[in-house]
């Protein structure tokens, strides 16, 4: 499973809808994935999110589940 | 998400969630994790009393007042697990385990010291008051979530899971209050 299969049918969401999935659906439904710099996280971050920049997402597959929506920003 | 955070107009964490698992690492069993989520929601509790007794507006009062008996409920919910934990082993409650005694309840759950935050609130307004207080409950509620995601135990899982669901439903009504300052 390569990292496209997280992004097959990926779409960019609005915030609205973002904060609308995130306040129907339970945090063990879905991965939220925080994609910047470790500096850029720590000065702020959506509550919850996990952070693997850009470039570590690859190496970094295997700590989201495959098998729910993937929000990443 | 499309603009990214930058066009998040949401709930915003700030530092780096997993430093939880310092605080949380000083524990040795499952109990002992409990004993020390308490202490978090017991110096939350005297925070919000604090700020409840420090306001004007009746509805703050209220909600303050309110935010107060939530963090006493989220101890009594704990003070049921520890005991199920226990399981009669526990010589004492929550209050008289070493871990009570040597931390204080002097660290809140957002992870901001107790004295400190009184400190920072004197002689602030009203709108500040809250929107510290949702900085601290979301800081809180990301640390909780993201202890309740690293732990495997179960049982700590379930510790980790009441928290953070609990801390969800103070953050809406913080929001609330803050978004009819605005």
């Amino acid at each position: 499973m390569g990292i496209l299969d997280y992004f097959r049918s990926g779409s960019d969401w609005s915030v609205i809808k973002v904060k609308e999935f995130l306040n129907e659906n339970d945090p063990d439904d879905y991965n939220l994935v925080d994609v910047r710099q470790p500096k850029e996280y720590e000065s702020e971050h959506l509550p919850g999110a996990k952070l693997i920049p850009i470039k570590e997402l690859p190496d970094r597959l295997d700590e989201l589940d495959p098998t729910k929506p993937t929000i990443t920003y | 998400m499309k603009g990214g955070i930058k066009a998040w107009n949401g709930l915003k964490a700030e530092g780096y969630p997993e430093v939880a698992m310092n605080y949380f690492g000083a524990a040795a069993s499952t109990e002992e994790l409990v004993v020390l989520a308490w202490l978090l929601e017991e110096a939350t509790r005297k925070l919000y009393r604090n700020i409840s007794e420090a306001l004007r507006d009746q509805s703050l009062i209220l909600l303050f007042h309110d935010l107060a008996q939530g963090e006493e409920q989220h101890k009594s919910v704990l003070e049921g697990l520890y005991m199920e934990f226990a399981a009669g082993t526990a010589a004492a409650g929550i209050e008289g385990h070493r871990l009570s005694q040597s931390k204080g309840g002097d660290l809140t759950e957002g992870g901001v010291r107790l004295d400190e935050a009184l400190q920072w609130l004197r002689g602030r307004k009203e709108r500040d008051i809250l929107e510290f207080a949702v900085s601290l409950e979301a800081n809180a509620y990301d640390r909780y979530l993201t202890m309740w995601r690293l732990i495997e135990n179960e049982r700590s899982k379930r510790i980790f899971e009441s928290l953070f669901r609990a801390e969800k439903q103070h953050l809406e009504r913080l929001i609330e209050a803050f978004e009819g300052t605005l």
